[in-house]
């Protein structure tokens, strides 16, 4: 009975965020008298970008909340895409390789990026900030600026689709579950996220577990890029750290799912944060708000968000130290009418 | 060489280190002007490299301050364009450069105090926070520009050689920069809160002060930087700045900062590594490398360089 209601409380929690924010653009849109949001098309683009930003979330999750910054993600997108698509298309392949290929390419970038960074022992942004400059400009090079088009190519864009995407979704944060939640390399990583040293001196290896994490990184950003090359038919190769605008939008889905992480797990936690951006951007995008002002209110909304998930904790400090003191004047009250 | 001189450059190791980014400039500017025959330090050359050097080592010279107290600030494209876009769009409609020149200050330096404000008062991460601000920043930015793409202010800006207001601009933002950085409280009050917050809170420090004073040293280089912009191009767009920022970061590092800050850092870093950077760009260029190629070798020598300055305090856990 306990466990069940703990279980329906932890639901509960999982998904009243994007329920919220969902029932508050719904209300605002047909106050506006708009109909379609978040319903028929207008939902499925939801839900695709749900997918497309999770995988973002996802990948910058697993170096952040452990204090590394990876500053190489977005270039990792790139050429792993860049690479999965050339490879498929030298081979004739279909969607399947596609999807594998890129996904190999990505965790062997994310591994390489990990290795350089376990073995030069350099701070992870340093390290990560000079391969995007490296891993962007060999995208450039191999494609000679023009980047991969695959305009028309229906049959290799699938992963953009229904069910495909879905599908895509659910097998890798399914995988990300497991691997989180069910396996050692899960509680070293929680270990380390806890206390560095402590878990270094209790001999947990760090750098392999580091490694790792790059990697589900790169793999992560790969899964973005295929579904990104679906629904554009390209992929275009940066110059000059252009590639850092992929994780613009990260940081939100990250910071829910840090807060919904206890409920759950950290993963689901982080697609439901993506959720509930896409609902937001959608909503906002609705209510017949200029693009150009829409990325400054989306940016105030992350600021803000940011801002409070930083500094929750004083709340609840200011909370304790009110009763404190309330208890101490009772108990001073007490003792001076004894 | 003997046994006895090679001691003495062991043991002068750290004097090596802090001399390694001039050695490297001047290796860099010798490797050129063999490799290009003389064209990298011909006089037009030359003029072409302080253009391109001067934006870099103003908005660097500044950076300084905020990496010494181990704040990396990645918003000074965003920065740098939205003074430059609400400067340009006082300047037409009023059609005075001392009010367009203003506004640029007024504008860079509340921004400025936003992050100051940010990181110190909301204790945020200013690395992530500043890359979300660059972005939020450029945005409003486009919404300030409205319909237009460009703002031209060519019938307001009529100087046509930039040269004096160039060497003034960084002489002289260089020399206040320097002598606050390393004779008074604040310069050493900087270094002494990167290397440790808590000591430094703990002997009187005002932490908040000293950040807050940080970004608003950071704010004037990024001020007189959107000020040059204008002069030079005589027209804004939303990519104004552009990359800067990245500019900024890796020729903070190639100057010999230690990207934590603390007592080691070095207002010359600004200045040496924007030198060195611009000569790196330039002579690659002028050797027909092509742009990709370029930021191969510089993404190379980034990572090269921060290895080989921070190998005298390597730690046994991994770096965070």
């Amino acid at each position: 009975m306990v466990r069940t209601k703990k279980i329906t409380k932890n639901f509960i929690m999982m998904i009243i965020i994007p329920a919220v924010v969902y029932l508050i653009f719904w209300i605002l849109c047909h106050i506006k008298g708009v109909t379609n949001f978040g319903v028929g098309t207008d939902l499925r683009v939801i839900l695709r970008n749900t997918v497309y930003t999770g995988f973002i979330a996802l990948a910058v999750s697993y170096n952040l909340t452990s204090g590394r910054f990876d500053f190489s993600i977005g270039a990792t997108l790139i050429l792993s895409t860049i690479l999965g698509s050339i490879v498929t298309l030298q081979l004739n392949l279909g969607p399947i390789a596609l999807l594998l290929f890129s996904l190999l390419f990505g965790a062997m970038i994310g591994c390489l990026s990990g290795l350089v960074y376990t073995l030069l022992g350099l701070p992870p942004m340093v390290v990560t900030l000079g391969l995007a400059m490296i891993y962007e400009a060999i995208g450039f090079t191999i494609t000679k600026g023009a980047g991969v088009k695959l305009i028309g190519n229906y049959k290799l864009l699938v992963w953009s689709q229904e069910p495909y995407v879905y599908l895509l979704c659910i097998m890798i944060v399914f995988i990300l579950y497991l691997a989180l939640n069910k396996t050692k390399f899960g509680i070293d990583t929680g270990s380390l996220r806890g206390g560095q040293e402590i878990a270094v001196n209790t001999g947990i290896n760090e750098k392999k577990n580091a490694i790792i994490c790059f990697s589900i990184g790169g793999l992560c950003m790969a899964a973005a890029g295929v579904v990104n090359l679906s629904v554009l038919g390209t992929v275009t190769p940066e110059l000059g750290l252009g590639s850092a605008s992929y994780m613009a939008n990260a940081f939100l889905p990250m910071f829910i799912g840090n807060i919904l992480a206890k409920y759950f797990d950290r993963n689901t936690g982080v697609i439901m944060g993506a959720l509930t951006q896409s609902i937001i951007f959608a909503g906002i995008g609705k209510l017949g708000v200029p693009s150009s002002w829409q990325s400054v209110i989306t940016g105030m909304i992350v600021l803000v968000f940011f801002a409070y998930s930083f500094n929750s904790y004083k709340i609840v400090e200011f909370k304790m130290f009110k009763e404190k003191k309330a208890k101490a004047e009772a108990a001073l009250h007490k003792g001076s009418v004894l | 060489m003997s046994k006895d001189n090679i001691k003495k450059i062991i043991l002068n190791k750290e004097k090596v280190m802090s001399a390694a980014p001039i050695i490297g400039l001047v290796l860099v500017m010798l490797a050129f002007a063999v490799l290009t025959e003389g064209k990298s330090i011909s006089k037009v050359n030359l003029k072409v490299l302080t253009n391109q050097f001067i934006m870099t080592a103003l908005v660097a010279i500044g950076m300084v301050y905020c990496f010494a107290c181990g704040a990396l600030d990645m918003s000074a494209g965003g920065s740098l364009c939205l003074s430059a876009i609400c400067g340009a769009l006082a300047g037409v409609k009023t059609g005075s450069l001392a009010v367009m020149i203003v506004v640029v200050i007024i504008v860079a330096m509340l921004i400025a105090l936003v992050k100051g404000l940010l990181a110190a008062y909301l204790t945020l991460p200013v690395f992530i926070v500043t890359i979300i601000l660059g972005s939020l920043l450029s945005a409003i930015g486009l919404v300030l520009l409205g319909d237009e793409t460009t703002l031209s202010v060519r019938y307001i800006v009529k100087i046509k050689d930039l040269t004096a207001i160039n060497l003034i601009f960084i002489i002289g933002f260089f020399l206040v920069a320097m002598i606050i950085f390393n004779y008074t409280k604040v310069g050493k009050a900087c270094k002494l809160q990167g290397g440790n917050p808590l000591a430094s809170g703990q002997s009187g420090i005002d932490e908040k002060k000293i950040i807050i004073m940080s970004f608003l040293m950071s704010g004037a280089g990024i001020a007189l930087a959107a000020i040059i912009t204008i002069l030079k191009t005589k027209t804004v767009t939303a990519a104004s700045g552009g990359s800067i920022g990245n500019d900024v970061l890796v020729a903070i590092v190639l100057g010999g900062m230690p990207l934590t800050g603390g007592p080691k850092s070095k207002i010359s870093a600004g200045i040496i590594g924007a030198a060195t950077i611009t000569i790196l760009n330039n002579g690659l260029s002028l050797c027909n490398v092509s742009n990709d190629m370029i930021q191969i070798v510089r993404g190379i020598i980034f990572i090269f360089v921060v290895f080989i300055t921070s190998m005298t305090y390597r730690t046994k856990l991994l770096p965070r």
